[in-house]
């Protein structure tokens, strides 16, 4: 894993500071990695463009201290394609395929921090898939969630909400 | 530590920590029963769904599974009614029980209802209240699809919901889309609520009176985009220059009563027709799009009213779709010059062979015409040489020829050969084997090739277009 993180990260050009591409973003995870990307797959990042707008495009260097190198460029390979024209279902599909469940989550984070919408609504339909039709349980487990209700009062709320708790998937452990 | 970093975290929880917007965010990609759902996960979510952006009441969305009916056919009558009956009174108390739960919400951009209720006035008081509750919370979009059963005209036993447009919630409305199904509107008095409408979409809406429609229409200062379709009661349909000034769309369908439509729009750009023989008035300067069907059979003595209308009446007209459902005979008497036509689009639907006869009177018709599209579709085809081939008719302007639904037979490509060699401009052909089906409002759906244009079709059309392209232009068949 670890090795394959790394090849990953070299095909992204991890060199340093080169002069003489300046149209180039540099973004910088929060591990110190550096990632040259195009002037238009920043755009697509609403946090990194209103950095770059407001120091006049004089700061190309952009630190990401929330975003790992793990992360990032999953990332970018969403929105290359964005720019591109190409997300398909296909690639969405495939795309999620890579994904483990803690990544899911992590890139959820990293998409609103950088306030990519169209990463976002796909991730949150991605979420919400893992939370329909199962049961509170799994949901609670799934994203690590406590149950901090005593049981009267769960008791009371499952009650008061009856409708909604039929017809639920049986759960499926293998997922995790 | 980046490495370690993946197995550290593994049970923390993230996702409880997001910001309350970003939980909405997901709930609203949840169907209602799921989102409600979450409260029960811990205090953090106990309130999360409270904030609903969109609300859909749909029996998907509001009703358990063991409510969708099996096997109901062989039950009696009394007990249909009776689970009909159950479902609906389940239905609306469902419904109930949530809003009064999500009582507290802001905004709502959106209420989409698609339910039958089936019985006469049942479930009418509540859906007052649910449009009054998102009316109040500054709606954008109301969706009201009630399905009920078909009437060929207005039932009068009250079985249609009264839409309430003149209730006094509308005094200050945000509504910009108003979209109904099996419904009553008709408004008594002039309605604020729709002054800020700007799309309107009926189906199946039972439109009272010629006054009421004089109402409705008076009162849509900014509509944009108007639609009816199978509407009942509305024998004339008279835009004024005084109404919907900003209206740029109009889209008429079957509605069968509609005797004149009569149309003074400074601003109206496109229209789409289909349905019998009506009186038409234009004043409509800005009129350059029209979409319709030539319906061809015996009642109009194989006159075609609607292009011989169109091309006096609308010379300045630049775009023209037109469905051609039977035989297309009426096409190739009467084809009216269009002097302005730059775009043709013709659905032309055959049962045996498609017919050339038609095209060079079309090419003479539109000498102003760039682009033509065919989209063909033929039900059986019978294989045949042509027997005689039409004169000349060159055409200096026409650059791009697309032709679908093509499936290799002879009287197909006898058409694409003559375009070929009467198109004298021409920069590009497409040949395209799926067939278009119209869907309205300007959009096409492609539907299978047929399932020989691999093995044989395409290789034999082929060879047969690329003898008569000439080096200029580009062919590409699909």
């Amino acid at each position: 894993m670890a090795e394959e993180v790394s090849s990953q990260m070299n095909s992204l050009s991890i060199s340093e500071t080169n002069p003489s591409s300046s149209a180039t973003i540099s973004l910088v995870s929060g591990d110190d990695i550096v990632f040259k990307v195009e002037p238009t797959i920043a755009k697509e990042m609403e946090t990194v463009q209103s950095f770059i707008d407001e120091t006049d495009g004089k700061i190309t260097t952009i630190p990401l201290p929330n975003i790992s190198s793990h992360d990032l460029p999953y990332v970018i390979e969403y929105c290359e394609k964005s720019i591109a024209g190409k997300i398909t279902k296909e690639f969405e599909a495939e795309f999620v395929k890579k994904l483990n469940n803690e990544e899911v989550k992590e890139l959820f984070l990293a998409a609103n921090y950088l306030n990519i919408k169209k990463l976002l609504d796909f991730l949150s339909q991605v979420i919400a898939d893992r939370i329909a039709n199962k049961s509170v349980e799994y949901v609670r487990r799934y994203f690590g969630i406590e149950n901090d209700f005593t049981p009267e009062e769960e008791a009371k709320l499952r009650e008061e909400l009856a409708w909604t708790f039929t017809g639920v998937d049986p759960d499926d452990e293998d997922e995790n | 530590m980046k490495k370690q970093r993946v197995v550290e975290n593994t049970n923390q929880d993230y996702i409880s920590t997001l910001p309350c917007s970003l939980l909405c965010n997901i709930l609203s990609s949840l169907k209602i029963n799921e989102a409600v759902k979450t409260s029960a996960l811990s205090s953090n979510w106990r309130y999360v769904f409270t904030n609903p952006t969109n609300l859909v009441f749909d029996s998907e969305n509001m009703l358990v599974k063991d409510y969708s009916f099996h096997n109901i056919c062989q039950l009696s009558k009394v007990l249909i009614f009776n689970i009909k009956m159950k479902r609906a009174s389940t239905f609306v108390s469902n419904v109930n029980t949530y809003l009064s739960r999500v009582t507290n919400v802001q905004k709502i951009d959106k209420l989409k209802i698609c339910f039958t209720f089936r019985s006469k006035g049942y479930g009418c008081s509540d859906l007052d209240e649910w449009i009054r509750f998102v009316v109040e919370r500054n709606a954008e979009e109301i969706d009201l699809c009630l399905f009920e059963e078909d009437h060929l005209s207005a039932p009068n036993d009250g079985s249609f919901y009264v839409f309430p447009c003149d209730d006094i919630v509308w005094f200050n409305s945000f509504l910009k889309c108003l979209r109904l199904g099996h419904c009553v509107l008709a408004p008594e008095k002039s309605c604020n609520g729709f002054s800020t409408l700007e799309i309107l979409d009926l189906f199946k809406v039972d439109l009272k009176s010629e006054e009421h429609i004089r109402i409705l229409l008076s009162s849509c200062n900014n509509l944009e985009w108007l639609s009816f379709s199978e509407c009942y009661n509305m024998n004339y349909l008279k835009i004024e220059y005084s109404f919907c000034k900003k209206l740029k769309c109009l889209k008429v369908n079957l509605c069968l009563q509609l005797k004149a439509i009569i149309l003074k729009c400074n601003n109206l750009e496109t229209l789409e027709y289909v349905g019998g023989k009506v009186e038409f008035f234009f004043d409509t300067p800005m009129l350059k799009s029209f979409f319709g069907r030539v319906i061809e059979s015996q009642g109009y003595n194989g006159e075609n009213w609607l292009v011989c209308k169109l091309s006096t009446n609308l010379p300045h007209l630049e775009n023209l779709f037109l469905e051609c459902s039977c035989m297309g005979e009426v096409m190739t008497n009467r084809f009216h010059t269009f002097q302005n036509l730059k775009h043709l689009e013709v659905i032309k639907v055959a049962v045996f062979r498609q017919d050339l006869s038609w095209i060079p009177i079309a090419l003479n018709a539109c000498p102003t015409l760039a682009k033509l599209k065919l989209h063909l579709r033929t039900y059986f085809n019978i294989d045949e040489e042509l027997t005689h081939w039409f004169p000349k008719s060159p055409h200096n302007h026409l650059k791009e020829i697309t032709i679908t639904g093509i499936r290799g037979h002879s009287s197909e490509i006898a058409i694409a050969i003559y375009l070929l060699r009467n198109a004298i401009s021409l920069e590009k052909m497409i040949v395209d084997p799926r067939p278009r089906i119209y869907l309205g409002n300007g959009k096409c759906v492609c539907s299978e090739a047929s399932e020989n244009w691999s093995m044989v079709g395409r290789h034999k059309v082929e060879i047969l277009l690329k003898k008569e392209v000439r080096s200029l232009v580009e062919l590409l068949i699909l």
